[in-house]
């Protein structure tokens, strides 16, 4: 009897393991987390905003430059 | 008198018609000869015009391509990449310490780079090739002086290593059906055990030898410096690090993945990660099972996770441990449990502190019967404006060894991670 009780409080634990993951995967919100000792995210000292040096076509160079905010004397 | 003014005048506009009528006769008189050749002149000088014209419109061309040319010269990305698909980016940080260490015996300073996260440099490139498919190349290099992990009491300037590699690899992204990926990079364990959402990893995490690995303890029975490193007693068993791989990676299904990779001699590793936000706490875990095959002589299976969990009030807490066997016969397999505590606030204009304290208990790891405790404060104070971090970091390291009498170790260290 005993034994019997142990196996369905194993196979019970299996199940409750089995719910809690599948409710908590359906009910949360993915991030991708990020690793603070790698590349850090945000901008760098020297590169800017996009946090490193950013070899782009001159195409989106001539976008991002159009994309500029207008100076004081423009 | 006024007649005479008068018979002047006359004379004068005589004269001027007499000499415009003699020139007006010259033109009417002019014959086809000298029209024709007017006529000629005119044409030449037309041509002339045309052929000046052209010489202006290609000097402006030329003006042009020299004041674009000009621009990019002086554009902070002087680089051009004419692949329009394709996106490459140049990154990179400077890591250094000073670190203060007392044995027990003595105390010692050294200038460091922080090996919780080295002076490195890498070249990340990507492009779709079409919607479903992504390759990617990524490579990335370390530069230590004076590592962290390495200096110590005998050895206060270690030679350089030169540049150590981190990432040579490759992948293939292929969306729905996974990722691939091949070359020296990240195992499918490697970060298993250090998911960490406290801001104060670069100070202080479960690998808790990256601060001061190289310290030798003291030993009080024979009044000198031992042999044993904090590297030797402290391990957070994290699977098989970075190696020349095949790596596979499932797509995240709500947040959960799983990968598998297989190592150059033999060794493999499988593991499971999950990453979610549910209500007002990010959540971060994983765990993984790793077998380095032939890769070790010393290191046989390892099992070992993190969990990590922040709360939108900046509380946070982050929980690892991990077992592992060894090959040699009749060893003891050795374990760890860590445990940190920490808070994240904005107090500061410049950005955002973090606060951690943390415990460990390393077990078995470099001895059987090792024992190693250690007790640490952490604190990061991020300046993001400037891609910079400034921390403070303290830990305690205590060691018990069978037959020994090991003096604790203190470690400080202060230093600024820059990235550019």
């Amino acid at each position: 009897m005993e034994t019997t009780l142990k196996h369905f409080f194993r196979i019970g634990l299996v199940w409750i393991a089995v719910i809690g993951i599948t409710a908590c995967t359906l009910t949360s919100t993915p991030f991708e987390y990020h690793d603070d000792r790698e590349e850090k995210h945000g901008p760098g000292l020297f590169s800017g905003e996009d946090g490193g040096f950013v070899i782009t076509t001159e195409q989106e160079s001539k976008i991002a430059d159009t994309e500029k905010p207008p100076t004081a004397d423009q | 008198m006024r007649f005479r003014k008068n018979g002047k005048t006359l004379s004068w506009v005589g004269a001027v018609f007499f000499f415009w009528s003699l020139s007006a006769a010259t033109v009417w008189g002019a014959d086809d000869k000298d029209l024709d050749r007017l006529e000629k002149t005119i044409q030449d000088q037309q041509i002339q015009i045309g052929v000046q014209q052209q010489s202006l419109e290609q000097l402006q061309s030329q003006v042009d391509a020299l004041k674009e040319n000009n621009t990019a010269a002086n554009s902070p990305v002087a680089i051009k990449n004419e692949n329009p698909k394709a996106s490459v980016k140049i990154y990179g940080q400077i890591n250094k310490a000073v670190l203060i260490s007392d044995d027990g015996d003595d105390t010692n300073t050294y200038l460091v780079d922080n090996d919780n996260s080295s002076t490195r440099l890498g070249l990340v490139g990507s492009i779709k090739t079409n919607r479903r498919l992504e390759i990617g190349t990524k490579i990335e290099v370390e530069y230590q002086t004076n590592p962290s992990n390495v200096v110590n009491q005998v050895v206060r300037r270690p030679d350089d290593a030169g540049f150590e590699k981190r990432h040579l690899d490759l992948w293939f992204d292929a969306g729905l059906i996974g990722k691939f990926s091949l070359g020296w990079g990240p195992t499918a364990s490697d970060g298993t055990a250090e998911m960490d959402l406290s801001g104060t990893s670069v100070v202080g995490y479960s690998s808790v030898a990256d601060m001061a690995g190289g310290q030798l303890f003291y030993d009080g029975n024979t009044n000198s410096l031992s042999n044993a490193s904090v590297s030797g007693a402290y391990s957070n068993m994290d699977g098989l690090g970075r190696d020349e791989r095949i790596r596979y990676d499932s797509p995240s299904f709500h947040g959960l993945t799983g990968a598998a990779s297989y190592i150059n001699d033999g060794g493999g590793d499988v593991a499971v990660r999950y990453t979610a936000t549910i209500n007002t706490f990010k959540l971060a875990s994983a765990v993984a099972f790793s077998n380095p095959g032939s890769a070790s002589n010393t290191i046989d299976e390892q099992l070992a996770g993190s969990v990590s969990t922040l709360h939108e009030s900046g509380l946070n807490v982050t929980l690892a441990m991990g077992v592992r066997g060894h090959k040699q016969a009749g060893r003891d397999d050795g374990a760890f449990f860590y445990s940190k505590f920490g808070y994240r606030a904005r107090w500061c204009p410049l950005g955002a502190t973090s606060l951690s304290l943390d415990y460990g208990r390393y077990s078995d790891v470099g001895w059987d019967g090792d024992d190693a405790d250690t007790i640490g404060f952490q604190m990061v104070q991020d300046i993001p404006h400037w891609g910079t971090e400034v921390y403070l970091g303290c830990r305690f390291h205590k060691l018990d060894r069978n037959g020994t009498d090991y003096d604790s170790i203190n470690a400080l260290m202060l230093g600024t991670r820059v990235k550019f």
